[in-house]
């Protein structure tokens, strides 16, 4: 176990310097535009000294490869540098916007998977009938539905039509929350939640199809194991079957592709904030690009990059928790 | 009266092109004490008759017609819950091919064997335990493999765990499906052992499915001979080896070697099973028998009795229909 | 090489075709989506009949947010107007000197000869009735030239009269000498022309101001002439005045914010979503075949630095480094399919290498190279063919994450200016206001669009994976 640990982290560490150092080629090396431009454009007017401050400051002035000596050095211990345009620590600002986007994220994906997996379940338990079909239907539509499109037409719904039917915003269409905010930190929380219900809605409804497809899929493999045929020839209930027997062998592939699909969902909601102007690491990310500021797109893309291989390892390792046979090969 | 009465039993499967008739008119009696050995081509439809005595159905499988009895007692007819409650493994259990996925992986041996006591019979946790420990024992594995995965088992390991599961409510019958394909030849004859064993020491009735008539000769008293859902042979064990009346079962004995007996040439069947969907008009086999008639083409034969007691056969050439 | 295409091959191949098509065609999802494929390359392929507009340049076709023309069949809407271009001829009201020499088509020609030293009014009309609601936006041009002038100093003058008398002015030019030409246009948006009119009203609704009353309308050309000597001469040549209302309706779907056409947006959109999901698609699986046979095949170091790839790119934040890339090297449209295509081939290569792992143990491979065969050979001829089937279904499903990836970009405003895609569709929908004025005509469209192409793909890829895949075909 432990040797197999170390391994993987040996692995994963490997990755990340790789990661890193594409991006150091991408925005420092390769990029058309030097750095320092982003922040002193040559249109501005800005004296030669000044420009050279800001150079010695941003650490532009060494020779590339103790640039990229000192910037793997730092990306490592987490020190991301000062964005080029706010003039203040990534670190701090990142704290400041990943709320947003974990609030987001974290009840989107509770969400989508409280109401799929149910859903997979009784499709798999009742394979052939209508909700089954619509269970298939719903999730190859996941495959063909841009969900920014899902949020587009809710929005025009929920906050313009509705509006216009109605007279009041029955979801609002931009922000965290309203302004000013309320002062009672219980109304506050209220409004965060009001605000957050389309983002989340609209989410789960692009998300919960392949997730209820991906359980059925599941759980109709396990049930057509010869062991569940063991299990009904025990004479055990189908409850016992379906929610012993066969959910019990589905849930390390489950587990696992949770903690593989969050990685993917995080860079997706990158639309989600965009669209309703959440203050995230998403929306942080494009106006780093908008503005060129590189240090921001450096760290978001390493801070991104770690947590893939993070959830990886946790997917990893949580199969081996739950599926007997892989824990067995780790100890060894 | 016979434990077990199979009459007229027909199953089919539905699929998108059609009805696939796997079992179609099959009789047969088991005894108490008796053992019966159903044997036949894979995808003849033993396995598929084997199901149906405990309604494990595939979704798509239905019983559409005949009668199977239990005691006199007819379970087609019963209520799904009475019969999971009563039947199932409490008087009629199975022996799955062990090396295959028959066990869950994710629970202990030990575990799989006390499910099945503590859902057909009041005993407390402890008790039950003990239980699954003995029957490892009993068939032969070290009581502390009862902690083990399936996957920590050999195939023969494995074989013998499932068989102990199958004794873990004293049934009146087991019906072992395969109970020695995919084991290598030396665990085939340990497990063919064991077998022998538990039947002479419990008192249990079985039906045996395999393909191997060698292994049915050595654990069987009757045998009946599969062929396209349909029985071509029944009857004594020693008979039909010793006189196989239809030429399919003539074929299947000199296709397999026999375990312990003399040294034959083996030959194969020409031709192929045939499309259950579409079984051919007659005599299902005729396209393949070297003695085909043109009456076996149009009519198709009933299991007739011959001379020698207890021998069936559905074959045109003994003496099958009268014209 | 020449042996690949043998006529033997080429039977076999047929009929390899032939089967598959025989159990495609049994499955009902594959026909529906073969069916939404043809009618998006019909589209694709008849974009010029289908719509007479250009996707790009346009004319001003009617108002800002126009709606679809067949909503006048709800009651609500049943009094929108479709845009209506009125060619004002005009007509001589008051010419005491006889000035106008008569027309040249399309425009009226007027000769000034000063007798004395009297000032001359010239006064031209043109009529055209008006019985609709007002319009949201109208503009009216015309344009004259003088030449030959002498000695004269003249005034341009345009007034419109409503039926009901009132007047307002749309043009008044004075105190003109020399030869000069002017283009008058007077747009109602135009704030200048606001303010001409209604000094403190700026933002007035001119369409409400002019066309509430129904009836006859009149245009009133005003020339007149100061003659500087007595041999005072001009010649001046008036263009019809052509006057655009601009309709509340417009075409199949209305326009967007920018006056555009959305129908035949959407139209051309067909052409490029093909061109990008099947570009990016087969660079993408030609590369995962390529990868997934060789490593699969060779083993060894080439294998290892493979798969090391493969699990440096499913670490990559895709969509993040996308836009990074796609930022720094240009928003082009060519650049996007490379790297749609570049970062999307690391799941299929693993799937081709375990299945060349197996291919390359099975005993006609061991036959093959027994017999000499080399490596390039064998996976020509023996591996690349058994994983055609797989690399295909791959394809098909490679081809809507392409348009969807794509669609991403543009929406968030990385996707090439040239190229109107409907993820361009939607991001200026999104970004002049089209949810604000409730303009359902042009955010449905495009993304139905997208749905229905990337669903083609779906279904025909789901169709296929249950042929190629047998264990899927359990689970229906």
């Amino acid at each position: 176990m432990r040797e197999y640990l170390i391994k993987r982290i040996i692995v994963s560490l490997f990755i990340l310097w790789v990661i890193a150092t594409l991006n150091f080629v991408i925005f420092q090396v390769i990029s058309p535009i030097s750095p320092e431009e982003t922040f002193a454009p040559l249109s501005l007017e800005v004296s030669p000294e000044v420009r050279e401050n800001l150079r010695e400051l941003y650490g532009l002035n060494d020779d590339l490869h103790i640039r990229y000596l000192k910037y793997i050095r730092n990306m490592f211990t987490f020190d991301f540098g000062i964005s080029f345009r706010s003039r203040r620590p990534i670190a701090s600002e990142m704290a400041v916007r990943l709320p947003a986007t974990v609030l987001l994220l974290g009840s989107a994906m509770v969400a989508t998977i409280i109401v799929g997996t149910p859903l997979g379940i009784l499709a798999a338990s009742r394979r052939g009938s209508k909700l089954d079909i619509a269970t298939i239907g719903s999730g190859l539509l996941t495959w063909g539905v841009p969900v920014f499109y899902i949020q587009l037409v809710g929005m025009l719904l929920f906050c313009f039509y509705f509006n216009r039917w109605f007279g009041f915003e029955f979801f609002p269409s931009r922000g965290l929350y309203s302004i000013p905010p309320p002062q009672n930190p219980l109304a506050f929380m209220g409004d965060v939640a009001w605000h957050m219900a389309l983002p989340v809605l609209t989410l789960v409804v692009g998300g919960f199809g392949s997730w209820a497809l991906y359980t059925r899929n599941v759980l109709l493999d396990a049930l057509t194991q010869d062991y569940i045929v063991t299990a009904r020839a025990k004479g055990l209930s189908e409850r016992t079957v379906l929610y012993r027997h066969a959910f019990r062998s589905t849930l390390p592939p489950i587990v696992t592709i949770i903690a593989l699909s969050i990685p993917g969902i995080i860079t997706g909601a990158m639309i989600t904030e965009f669209i309703f102007t959440l203050p995230g690491i998403g929306q942080w990310y494009l106006t780093g690009l908008n503005s060129g500021d590189y240090p921001v797109l450096q760290s978001v893309l390493f801070t991104y990059a770690i947590l893939t291989i993070v959830c990886n390892l946790i997917a990893d390792l949580l199969y081996g928790v739950l599926d007997p046979r892989i824990r067995v090969g780790m100890r060894r | 009266m016979a434990l077990l009465d199979v009459e007229n039993l027909r199953m089919y499967y539905e699929i998108m092109r059609g009805e696939v008739k796997a079992v179609d008119n099959v009789s047969f009696q088991v005894d108490t004490k008796e053992s019966l050995g159903l044997a036949g081509e894979s995808g003849c439809g033993k396995t598929s008759a084997a199901l149906s005595i405990l309604k494990l159905l595939p979704w798509n499988g239905k019983i559409v017609g005949g009668a199977i009895r239990l005691g006199g007692e007819d379970i087609v007819k019963m209520k799904d819950s009475e019969f999971r409650n009563k039947i199932r493994w409490k008087r009629i259990s199975m022996i799955f091919q062990g090396a295959m996925n028959a066990l869950h992986p994710t629970y202990t041996v030990g575990h799989q064997i006390t499910e099945a006591i503590l859902k057909h019979e009041v005993v407390s946790k402890r008790e039950a335990n003990e239980r699954a420990t003995k029957l490892i024992e009993l068939v032969g594995m070290e009581s502390e493999r009862v902690k083990r995965y399936p996957h920590e088992l050999s195939g023969g390991m494995k074989q013998r765990a499932v068989t102990a599961m199958a004794l873990a409510c004293n049934p009146d019958l087991v019906i072992a499906d395969e109970p020695t394909t995919a084991l290598d030849v030396i665990v085939q004859a340990q497990v063919l052992k064991v077998m022998k064993e538990l039947k002479s020491r419990l008192d249990i009735s079985m039906i045996v499915i395999s393909h191997d008539l060698s292994l049915i000769s050595e654990i069987c008293d009757k045998s009946a001979i599969m062929y396209a859902g349909r029985i071509a042979e029944y009857g004594d064990v020693v008979h039909i080896y010793k006189e196989a009346l239809h030429p399919y079962t003539e074929k299947l004995i000199t296709a397999f070697p026999s375990v312990i007996g003399p040294k034959t040439e083996l030959s194969s069947i020409p031709g192929f099973p045939p499309d259950l969907l579409r079984p051919p008009p007659g005599c299902r086999f005729h396209p393949r028998c070297p003695y085909a008639m043109e009456i076996c083409c149009k009519k198709e034969p009933s299991l007739m009795e011959v001379e020698s007691k207890d021998h069936f056969v559905a074959c045109h050439l003994h003496g099958g229909e009268k014209k | 090489m020449a042996s690949l295409f043998s006529r033997d091959k080429r039977i076999i191949w047929m009929r390899r075709i032939r089967n598959f098509w025989e159990e495609f065609s049994h499955t009902k999802i594959g026909l529906v989506g073969l069916g939404l494929l043809v009618l998006y390359i019909l589209v694709a392929a008849l974009s010029p009949w289908l719509t007479p507009y250009d996707p790009i340049a346009q004319p001003r076709l009617a108002q800002s947010f126009a709606m679809p023309e067949w909503v006048t069949v709800f009651p609500q809407f049943s009094n929108l107007t479709k845009t209506r271009r009125i060619t004002l001829s005009w007509n001589v009201e008051n010419d005491p000197l006889n000035l106008v020499t008569g027309g040249w088509g399309t425009s009226v020609g007027v000769q000034y000869k000063a007798g004395d030293l009297q000032p001359v009014l010239l006064v031209l009309h043109s009529k055209f009735s008006y019985a609709e609601i007002p319009p949201n936006e109208f503009f009216q041009q015309f344009a004259y030239q003088s030449t030959d002038t002498k000695d004269v100093e003249y005034s341009v003058t345009l007034n419109l009269v409503t039926p009901e008398g009132e007047i307002y002015q749309f043009w008044d030019e004075g105190g003109l000498t020399g030869d000069r030409g002017q283009w008058v246009t007077r747009d109602s948006k135009d704030p200048l022309f606001i303010a001409a009119l209604f000094p403190n009203e700026p933002g007035k609704h001119l369409g409400k101001v002019f066309f509430t009353q129904k009836g006859e309308y009149t245009f009133v050309l005003e020339l007149r002439f100061r003659p500087k000597s007595m041999d005072a001469t001009a010649q001046l040549e008036i263009s019809d005045s052509k006057l655009v209302i601009l309709g509340h309706v417009h075409g199949i779907l209305g326009a967007d914010y920018f006056a555009k056409d959305i129908w035949a947006q959407v139209v051309y959109g067909a052409q490029l979503s093909l061109a990008i999901g099947f570009l990016a698609a087969i660079v993408g699986t030609s590369i995962g075949i390529l990868v997934g046979v060789v490593s699969g095949y060779l083993g060894g170091i080439a294998d290892e630095v493979s798969m090391r790839i493969v699990d440096i790119l499913l670490c990559l934040p895709l969509l993040p480094l996308l836009l990074a890339l796609v930022n720094l090297y240009g928003r082009n449209v060519y650049y996007i399919v490379l790297f749609i295509a570049i970062f999307g081939w690391q799941g299929l290569a693993r799937v081709i290498r375990s299945q060349t792992l197996s291919i390359r143990e099975t005993a006609y491979i061991e036959t093959a190279r027994a017999s000499g065969a080399g490596g390039f050979y064998i996976m020509l001829r023996h591996i690349i063919p058994n994983i055609i089937p797989v690399a295909f279904a791959s394809m098909v499903l490679a081809v809507p994450s392409a348009i969807l990836f794509e669609s991403a970009l543009s929406f968030l405003g990385f996707g090439d200016p040239r190229v109107p895609t409907w993820g361009k569709m939607l991001q200026h929908a999104f970004q002049s206001g089209a949810f604000i004025n409730l303009a359902w005509w042009w955010i449905i469209p495009p993304g139905i669009a997208i749905i229905g192409i990337c669903m083609a793909f779906v279904f025909i890829g789901f169709a296929f994976d249950e042929i190629v895949n047998p264990r899927l075909r359990r689970r229906r």
